[in-house]
């Protein structure tokens, strides 16, 4: 009896780690924080030094950071998105769609304290949780917008806004805004991107939407790297003027090992996961008109 | 076994029940690309579709004093059809101009919800009371009645509501299942009507 629920429990916990992709292993026992949103159950719970943002007590991370080591990036997915960086040599303007814990643009603030960043984040709840318990800190360079993702994408367009890297973190794996998941709301992002502007997404590595998400993603963008994070992460690079040569990417990277050593990051650890996209075919591009993106999850 | 006619006045009804909430949900698809998807937009459309319900019942009921026919409650259901179409041909020309207009999104939403949605919900809205009116036969049974078509509307939006959020956008784009919902709301619109002029041809034989 005993026996069975120890081996049972392993399982159980190895699952868990292999559907959330975590390069570390720990267990949160402790719920420090709990707050009903209007959009979400969020949860801040405890454990071996780490600290993580759930959206319910059965959900995945949102966000983890380690106590007291606020340069450590703990979610391996973060650090895909830096990545973003090799195919942006010299990013000024900086939009991050989903906010989480901060722990992106506390990262981008660390490595490059001259950027200009914008988050969005529907929920004032996360923004609240994110400054009280993960240090997320605005300044006069770094704006928070309550707002829904495609809204502000839309006024930022009107008002002639251009930014040098967009990173999409706005969905998980319980949920996802499908208005956000669009062939037209890429297309509403690219036309935001400079000329070399990149765009970087947390994406699904498996499962059957991943193939409707390169789709669509590629349908805007044309090629794309896809960075494979390992679990269930899969980022996607793209650029506006077209993909760079793996070769121009490896020597733009290195200009940023320096910096990115801050956060322990380095090229040599973070090349090797790009390959280009293969085209997904036989998928229907997800469109304002077709996005029944959480039936594709199931 | 219920005679044709009365047949058709409960299915015009439970259809209509559809077709509204139908178009809510789909509504909610079409804002959320200029206007989001906040709870806000929700609370829009939501409060919307139920103040021009609340007028089509008043409206209906007026209108159901005098003469009172199977063909007039058939052009009803025609123009919920009619009324829609605007929907998809006007739609993102109306939202594009109002999410540029309107820089609060709450009443940008709830604007274009008023402008495309209002008038096909108001004639659904209609339907109800007319249908009511219709059925009763005496004054006693006419709680009977009344009950009867509460029960089929409103089953009707249920299931308006299930099918096309579980398994019509999984297969068919908005626009179509518009469409598709707009052309069934005609052919029981215009089946009344042809069954009206059937039998007050056959009574003036």
């Amino acid at each position: 009896m005993k026996i069975a629920s120890i081996v049972w429990g392993a399982a159980l916990a190895l699952a868990a780690q292999a559907a959330m992709g975590q390069s570390e292993k720990f267990e949160l026992p402790n719920t420090i924080y709990q707050e009903k949103s209007l959009y979400r159950n969020i949860l801040v719970v405890e454990g071996e030094g780490y600290r993580c943002m759930k959206f319910g007590k059965f959900h995945a991370r949102q966000t983890c950071i380690r106590l007291g080591e606020p340069r450590h990036l703990v979610l391996n997915y973060t650090k895909g998105l830096l990545t973003a960086l090799y195919l942006a040599p010299a990013p000024r303007r900086v939009l991050i769609l989903g906010l989480g814990g901060g722990v992106m643009p506390m990262a981008l603030r660390a490595v490059a304290p001259e950027l200009e960043i914008d988050t969005v984040e529907l929920d004032p709840a996360v923004v609240k949780v994110a400054r009280s318990h993960f240090g997320y800190r605005e300044d006069e360079r770094l704006r928070t917008h309550v707002q829904d993702a495609r809204v502000f994408v839309r006024q930022q367009r009107r008002e002639g806004k251009i930014y040098d890297v967009v990173l999409v973190d706005a969905f998980d794996r319980d949920y996802i805004p499908e208005h956000l998941l669009t062939r037209e709301f890429l297309q509403e992002v690219r036309s935001l991107l400079s000329p070399s502007g990149v765009l970087a997404a947390n994406t699904f590595a498996a499962g059957n939407l991943a193939h409707y998400e390169a789709a669509t993603y590629q349908a805007v963008f044309g090629q794309l790297y896809n960075v494979n994070m390992e679990g269930g992460n899969r980022i996607m690079l793209a650029r506006r003027d077209g993909l760079p040569a793996l070769s121009t990417v490896a020597n733009d990277a290195k200009k940023w090992d320096e910096r990115l050593a801050l956060l322990a990051l380095s090229s040599s650890q973070l090349l090797p996961r790009f390959s280009v996209q293969p085209s997904a075919v036989g998928v229907r591009v997800l469109t304002d008109q077709y996005s029944p993106s959480n039936l594709l999850l199931r | 076994m219920l005679p044709l006619r009365q047949l058709l006045i409960y299915a015009a009804a439970g259809w209509s029940g559809f077709f509204v909430m139908g178009v809510e949900l789909l509504g909610g698809r079409l804002l959320a690309p200029f206007f989001g998807n906040s709870i806000f937009v929700w609370g829009g459309i939501i409060a919307v579709f139920m103040a021009c319900l609340s007028v089509g019942y008043l409206l209906g009921g007026r209108f159901s004093v005098k003469n009172p026919s199977l063909a007039r409650l058939g052009w009803l259901l025609l123009g919920e059809a009619l009324l829609a179409l605007p929907i998809i041909f006007l739609g993102d020309v109306v939202l594009e101009a109002l999410s540029e207009a309107v820089p609060d999104p709450r009443y940008g939403s709830l604007l274009g919800s008023v402008l495309l949605f209002g008038a096909p919900t108001v004639f659904s809205g209609m339907i109800s009371p007319y249908a009511v009116r219709l059925l009763i036969a005496a004054l006693d049974s006419s709680g009977l009645a009344a009950g009867r078509l509460y029960f089929v509307s409103t089953l009707g939006s249920a299931a308006g509501t299930l099918i096309t959020s579980f398994y019509l956008v999984l297969y068919l784009e908005i626009h179509t299942i518009l469409l598709c919902l707009m052309a069934i709301s005609a052919l029981i619109g215009s089946t009344l009507v042809l069954a009206d002029y059937r039998s007050s041809q056959k009574k003036s034989a």
